[in-house]
Formats: structure tokens, C-alpha cells, sequence
């Protein structure tokens, strides 16, 4: 059930009233709570039991620790079991194959375990959010939810359950705990974001999809300047697609009268890879920055360490998208150009600019950060290493004996650029709107009804799976 | 129709972008009741479908299908006809795949102009694959694509339908939607008419989850027209469409065919009409309503069954042209016609005919149409 197909909008439609329908607070909450097992278990039924094993987990250990029975432990088990789910059923065959490839370049044969195991649905996401939970209560930052239904509707909200954003509970909590009372403001900007997401998802990513499935599916077939179109188009095919999708569940959350933090902030707009990580998952980042690189030390301990800290970091990231060696190619890539970043600011962060070298140096700046962003979606989206190089390759000219598919340029380029440098860029955007009346709730509802009809029309049909699912 | 690729992309691009600067320059302030603002979105999203929908529609946009290039070309030969304005109307050939491979239009049109004194023009609305309800879908397309004009003296002129009977289209006006669910072709006919003719029609002996399937297939494609999902990714301008279709003559046996000649049905013609007991009346009176109701009353029609090599479809076509007297039916169950027919080289497979074919029976049919014309005009 993705929130761009007709079964999602049927079964929003059905909670959305009953949740409005309601009076009681705690009715409300847990209608949430079995609209979300409805929403997961659509999917796969069986691995509601093994969400709620981390729902339980996670909550069994908040209780222990804030009643300080052996805190440490129970932090260390509950880190441990939690892992040990995302290990074995996300990264099982990856250790696996990786093993047996090391073996085998050492000469020995190993026999690889036949254990086939399905990818559920948002394991990456709820776990990380089971974790923080744990970690917040271990630290003292929020006090241990009493609630298990408080608890699991954290880890299960459906909004944000297989995908994100990744919610911090000191946010989420306490607004499971204030009765809801209808906003028509906060409805109608949720319903905006969830159509900004369905035109992103639904008529941008989706529309962009075939064309880079195409080519990136026969790479020999095709010349150079397909394979680097085809780039382009990923470029613009992923952020349409996640950050879509993060709005939809921001959006549907919101109409719910709940707050999610913002998960993407333009990241094309990014003059530099640092700034890119401030606006791209930024649910990610900054989950990666307040569990693993501050515990692994941060900046602190010079330099060395602080290279050291945001390696691991940036590798794991990688990793916790895809059990590939891609992505931790991809990871690792990110990690290097964030140290060459640092190292670069701070030796030019003195040189005086006056205002039109300062924008030559911005566009500039601009240009190489997404260049490398575009070149590093290359492994991202091979399918392999001999790939990678394959399409890298056509970035330099090489390998152009394929023939020339037929590029949709318009439809690549013109989502990017209006989104970009028309709607990215706050001040042109606020220019523009600041010339247009304020709308009463009435009137905006009825826009909103026309615009959604509008977009609905330019979704192509067959609605494509999620990129982040899998993740 | 690959001039139409740009407007795949074009059409639903422009939306998007127009939405998406809209919605980032909207700016609200202000409460209002909860059902006072959900009732007036839905509002809004059911005027904006109804417009769009409207807009998105003939005669400004066909759906970017084969169907439609057959269509165009109806609604070309319809002006063709108005053009000449002889008095001759129009002859509208109503057939499956039999009629697309077996019965070429233009030597049907010359040879009614040599018997009758004024002719009609010759409509072919013949469709490999296509069911009853498909092809009357691409009339009414054909029809949507005329001004109003055209419209009004097309509907005034005389009209001859000539309906091929086959045995499973007759039977089952839903035939090949399983194999075709989800396609372009299933999406241009499957709209609220076709719905209503559905639910109306009596669909054979198919079992219950047969039925269930095809009533989910049905009321899905109904539904995505319904609320226009994709509709901007799905249609061209009739101008990038070039007219094509109806008569698709076939050049070569299938690979393998072996054709069993056509003694076997000669014989069989000895045999006594049986089967009409068996007809689907509710289908074949609902095929004429619903014409009735696309071209008035007027229209005259005439059954027809295209010859094949096979005893079965000689005693449908049999038992149904002597169960449906009130209508004149030309069956294929002629010893000459069949006789001339016994050549391997004449056949694609037991149901479709090569042109060779095609050219041996439609001056056949010709001389029949003429007959039963010219009898109603002496009675």
C-alpha cells in the first residue's frame, strides 16, 4: 500500500474520518495503532510479529533502564537484539556472499548458507527509531514511555513507517500525549505537502523511471551520452521519489494533527557536499550524527579522530541503505569529500571576496558539489562495481558504441530546474508569493480539490514501487 | 502513433509543474469548520476531474490507442460520405478479427456502388481482438471526433449496420479483456457506457470466479477513467493521430497451419440447422439497443457471418440466421462460396482469411447486402 495508489487514499480516507469521527483521545490513539498494523501487514502479515518484537523490546528496555535495573546492560542487550533483527534480515546474505568471496580469493571454498531471507518493508527505518529510544531513555533525554500502545504507535505511526522521516520520540511522544483538536490550517498545508510529495513521486519520479530503467538495464546497449542522461535522470528520479514520499507521509501525518521533521530541504541548491547532508535525509543525518559520530567521539581528539569518526559514520550510511558494496562505495566517497570539504573551508574560509567574485565562487561551488553529487549516484544505482565504471566511463567519452535512446530531456531537466531554482530558492519563491492575496481556509480547500485533480492526471498509470523500500 | 511521444511526456509534465508552482505560492490563513473544508476539497477535486476530463476528451484529445487511429479513420470516412452527399448513407460493418481479415472495405464500397443505385459509404469498424463493446466504443469515439454539424447529418443520413455473428463475441461481449487488462486499448473503451452495457449484458457459462475477475478488471479500469489517474500520460491530439485500421489484410498462413479444407463444412451443409436454442438473445438485443441509441432508430440491420473451415461456426451462423427472422441474416452456409474457398493458399489459421481470401468473399457478401437492400426497398 504506497500513499500513490487508489487502496492507500481508500484506506486514508476511512481513518482520517473515524480519527476525526472520534472524540475520545485514547480511541484516537488506537485507531492510529491498528490502521498502522493494517497498513504494515498489507504489505507482509508476518513481520507485524517481528516489528512488535522491537516494539516490545524496545519498550521493555525503556522501563528497566529508568527504574535502573542494570541500565547498562539492558542498553547493550537492546542495542544488541536490535541490531541483530536489522543484521539478519537485512544484511544476512551480504555478510554471507562477502565472506565467501573473501574465502574463496584465499583459496578456500565455502559453501554459502542457504538461508533466503525476505527484506521486510522500513526494517532500517523503525529500528533506528527503536534504537533512539533506547539511547534517549539511556541518556535521560526523555523519560520512559509508560504506554506500550504510546510505544508502538512511536515505532508503527504508518505516515512515516517505511520510510521515514526517522522520528526522535522526545518529538513524537508528547504529541501522542495532547488530545487533538482540528485545525483547518494544519489540514490544508498537510494536504498541500501530500500533493507537492504525489506530483514529486507520482508524476516526476515516476515518469522519469522508465528511462533510466531502460538504459541502466542494458548498458552496453546504449552510447555515452544515454548513460549520462540516464545519470541525470537518477539524479532527478531519487530526490523526486524520496523526497516525495517523505512529504506524502509529512503531509498525511500533518492532516492527522501530527508533526514530522522535515526530511529534505532542496539538497540541489547545496553549494557544498556539508550543506548537501544538512538538506538530504536529514532525519538520517542527523540521527547518524547524534548516535554514531558524537558516540564515536565527534571533533573531538584532533583531527585524525574526527577523520576517523566521520569515515565510520559515513560508511555505515552508506551501508544502511543498501546491503551493497555499492552503497558503501557511495558512503565512502561522501565521508571523503565531507573531510576534503572541512580541510578546504576552513584554508579558504579567510580569503576576502567581494560580492561578484562571492557569486562567481557560489556558482562555481555550486556546480563541482553537484557534479560529484550526480557522479556518486552512479554506484547508488548500478548495479555493480563493472557498471559503475561502465557509466563513468561515458562521462569521459568512453564506451560510446551503444546506440542513442530516445532521451526525454524536457521531462529530466525542467522538474529540476523549477524545483530548484524557482521553488528551491526561498527568495524568488517568497518574491512571488508575497504578491499573491492570502487565501481563506474555503477558498484554499477548493484549490487544493482542483490541483489534486489536475496532478492525478498526469501520474503515470502503473504506480512504481518506492526506491527507499527496500532501504 | 509515434508522433505522439512528445505529448506522452509534454502534457503531464506542464501539470505538474503547474500544480507544484501553485501549490508552493499558495499561502492560507484562517480556521473554518472541518466539514465545511473537506466537503469543499472534494468539491474542488470532483469540478476539477469533471473539467479535466471534460477537456482531456473528444474532440480535443483521443486516447492514445490503436482503437483511436481507427476511429480517426471513421470519423474520416464519415466526412468522406458527407462530402459526396449522394443519399447513399452509410453502411457501418460491425466484426472481430474474421470481418478485419476477411472483408475488404473498398471492394465492399465499389461493389454496393455498382448493385445499388445510390451507395453508402462504407464504415469499418472491424477489430482484431476487439470485443462487441470495444468497437462500439470506437463509433462513438469516431462520432465525438465530428463537429456538431457533421454530427447532425451524419445521424440524419440513412444508416445500414451490418453486425458480424460470431459465436464467442456473441456470447461473451467481454471476450479478451482478461488478456488485455491494463493496455491502452482497455482503458480508451472501458468508460461509464461501456460499464452500463456490461452490467446489462448476459456474460455465458463463465464460472463465478471467472465472473468475479472480469467484474474486478471492468469496474478497475472504470475507476481509473473515472477519476482521470494518468489520463494526461494516456491520449494524443487527433491531429498527431493518422487514420488506420478496419480492413488488415493478412499475406501468409500462420507458421505451422494446416488447413483442413473445406469439404468436410461443404458436407455439412446436408446436416439439419440446430443451435439456435442456444443463442445469447439478451446479447444480440442489447447490441442493437445500444446502437439504437448511439444512431437513433433508424438504422437497418443486417447479420452477417464471415466463412471459416470449421462445422461449428457453419452451425452457429446457421442456427442464428433462422432463429432471427426479423432481420435479414446472410449466413456463409453457400456450397460455391466454400468451394471456392478450399485453396491452403486463401487461409491464415481456421478463423482468418488472406487476402486472396478476403477477395473471393467480400464480393459474395456484396451481392447478398445488395439483395436484401433492394428487397426492402421493393417491400
Amino acid at each position: 500500500m504506497i500513499f500513490s495508489s487508489g487502496v492507500f487514499l481508500l484506506f486514508f480516507a476511512v481513518v482520517f474520518t473515524a480519527f476525526w469521527g472520534m472524540r475520545s483521545h485514547r480511541g484516537r490513539i488506537w485507531l492510529l495503532l491498528v490502521a498502522s498494523q493494517v497498513f504494515y501487514g498489507w504489505w507482509d502479515y508476518r513481520f507485524l510479529a517481528l516489528m512488535w518484537f522491537v516494539i516490545i523490546t524496545c519498550h521493555g528496555a525503556g522501563r528497566l533502564i529508568e527504574r535502573g535495573i542494570a541500565p547498562k546492560a539492558v542498553t547493550t542487550t537492546a542495542v544488541v537484539l536490535m541490531l541483530g533483527v536489522l543484521a539478519v534480515f537485512k544484511y544476512f546474505d551480504f555478510f554471507t556472499d562477502s565472506l565467501v568471496g573473501l574465502a574463496a580469493t584465499v583459496g578456500v571454498v565455502v559453501s554459502r548458507p542457504t538461508l533466503e531471507i525476505l527484506l521486510p518493508v522500513g526494517i532500517s527505518f523503525f529500528t533506528f527509531q527503536a534504537l533512539s529510544y533506547v539511547l534517549d531513555v539511556r541518556k535521560g533525554t526523555i523519560p520512559a514511555e509508560r504506554d506500550i500502545v504510546n510505544t508502538g504507535l512511536y515505532i508503527s505511526f504508518f505516515p512515516q513507517l517505511v520510510a521515514g522521516p526517522i522520528v526522535r520520540a522526545s518529538d513524537f511522544l508528547p504529541q501522542l500525549r495532547q488530545p487533538k483538536v482540528f485545525n483547518t490550517e494544519q489540514f490544508l498545508v498537510g494536504m498541500k505537502l501530500f500533493l507537492v510529495g504525489f506530483i514529486y513521486k507520482s508524476v516526476f519520479s515516476d515518469s522519469i523511471s522508465p528511462f533510466v530503467d531502460q538504459v541502466y538495464g542494458d548498458l552496453e546497449a546504449f552510447d555515452a551520452h544515454s548513460k549520462v542522461m540516464a545519470t541525470v535522470g537518477f539524479y532527478g528520479q531519487i530526490y523526486f521519489d524520496f523526497a516525495g514520499y517523505s512529504m506524502m507521509g509529512i503531509g498525511v501525518a500533518r492532516m492527522l494533527g501530527f508533526e514530522l521533521m522535515r526530511n529534505f530541504a532542496y539538497p540541489y541548491i547545496s553549494t557544498s557536499i556539508t550543506e548537501f547532508w544538512r538538506r538530504w535525509h536529514i532525519s538520517l543525518s542527523s540521527w547518524l550524527r547524534d548516535y554514531l559520530y558524537i558516540p564515536l567521539g565527534g571533533n573531538r581528539g584532533g583531527e585524525a579522530k574526527r577523520q576517523r569518526n566521520l569515515m565510520i559514520t559515513m560508511l555505515l550510511g552508506g551501508l544502511w541503505h543498501g546491503a551493497s558494496w555499492n552503497f558503501v562505495l557511495w558512503g565512502a566517497l561522501h565521508g571523503a569529500a565531507l573531510s576534503v570539504h572541512k580541510a578546504w573551508a576552513s584554508a579558504t574560509s579567510r580569503i576576502p571576496r567581494p560580492a561578484l567574485v562571492a557569486l562567481a565562487w557560489a556558482v562555481l561551488a555550486w556546480g563541482v558539489t553537484q557534479l560529484f553529487v550526480l557522479l556518486t549516484w552512479v554506484p547508488f544505482r548500478a548495479q555493480d562495481f563493472a557498471s559503475t565504471v561502465d557509466v563513468l566511463g561515458a562521462f569521459v567519452g568512453l564506451g560510446d558504441g551503444g546506440a542513442r535512446a530516445p532521451i526525454p530531456y524536457l521531462l529530466i531537466l525542467a522538474p529540476l530546474v523549477v524545483d530548484t531554482f524557482l521553488v528551491g530558492m526561498s527568495s524568488v519563491r517568497m518574491r512571488l508569493a508575497s504578491r499573491l492575496p492570502v487565501l481563506a481556509p474555503v477558498t484554499a480547500a477548493v484549490m487544493l480539490g482542483v490541483i489534486a485533480a489536475v496532478a492525478l492526471t498526469g501520474m503515470p498509470l502503473s504506480v512504481q514501487s518506492f526506491i527507499y523500500f527496500q532501504f | 502513433m509515434g508522433g505522439c511521444m512528445e505529448l506522452d511526456v509534454t502534457l503531464p509534465l506542464v501539470f505538474g509543474l503547474l500544480s507544484l508552482i501553485a501549490l508552493h505560492l499558495m499561502v492560507v490563513r484562517g480556521q473554518a469548520p472541518r466539514r465545511r473544508t473537506v466537503t469543499l476539497f472534494i468539491a474542488g477535486l470532483v469540478a476539477g476531474t469533471v473539467a479535466m476530463g471534460w477537456w482531456l476528451s473528444p474532440p480535443r484529445y483521443v486516447p492514445d490507442a490503436s482503437t483511436s487511429a481507427l476511429a480517426v479513420e471513421v470519423a474520416d470516412d464519415i466526412r468522406r460520405g458527407l462530402r459526396r452527399g449522394e443519399g447513399g448513407g452509410f453502411l457501418i460493418l460491425d466484426g472481430g478479427s474474421f470481418s478485419a481479415r476477411g472483408v475488404d472495405d473498398q471492394m465492399l464500397e465499389r461493389s454496393l456502388a455498382v448493385g445499388l443505385d445510390s451507395s453508402p459509404t462504407v464504415l469499418m469498424l472491424s477489430l482484431a481482438g476487439g470485443n462487441q463493446l470495444e468497437r462500439w466504443s470506437v463509433l462513438r469515439r469516431a462520432i465525438a471526433l465530428l463537429t456538431r454539424e457533421e454530427r447532425e447529418r451524419f445521424l440524419a443520413a440513412p444508416i445500414v449496420l451490418l453486425l458480424e455473428i460470431h459465436a464467442q463475441y456473441d456470447r461473451y461481449p467481454l471476450r479478451q479483456l482478461r488478456r488485455n487488462q491494463g493496455s491502452d486499448r482497455a482503458y480508451a473503451y472501458l468508460d461509464v457506457p461501456t460499464l452500463r452495457e456490461a452490467f446489462r449484458a448476459d456474460h455465458g457459462d463463465r464460472d463465478l470466479d471467472h465472473r468475479l475477475q472480469q467484474w474486478g478488471d471492468v469496474t478497475g479500469h472504470v475507476a481509473v477513467n473515472l477519476t482521470n489517474a494518468g489520463l494526461a500520460t494516456r491520449v494524443a491530439s487527433p491531429d498527431e493521430v493518422e487514420g488506420q485500421g478496419g480492413y488488415v489484410p493478412l499475406e501468409r498462413s500462420s507458421r505451422g497451419y494446416r488447413f483442413p479444407g473445406t469439404k468436410a463444412v461443404r458436407q455439412h451443409l446436408k446436416q439439419p440447422v440446430q443451435m439456435e436454442e442456444e443463442l445469447p438473445w439478451r446479447n444480440i438485443e442489447l447490441r442493437r439497443d445500444r446502437y439504437a441509441r448511439v444512431l437513433g432508430d433508424r438504422p437497418r440491420v443486417i447479420y452477417f457471418s464471415v466463412p471459416t473451415p470449421r462445422e461449428f461456426d457453419l452451425d452457429y451462423a446457421r442456427g442464428f440466421c433462422a432463429a432471427v427472422t426479423d432481420y435479414p441474416c446472410i449466413a456463409h452456409d453457400h456450397w460455391t462460396l466454400l468451394h471456392r474457398l478450399d485453396d491452403a493458399g486463401l487461409w491464415y489459421d481456421n478463423g482468418h482469411m488472406q487476402r486472396g481470401g478476403a477477395e473471393i468473399y467480400t464480393p459474395w457478401l456484396s451481392r447478398r447486402v445488395v439483395d436484401v437492400l433492394q428487397q426492402e426497398v421493393r417491400s
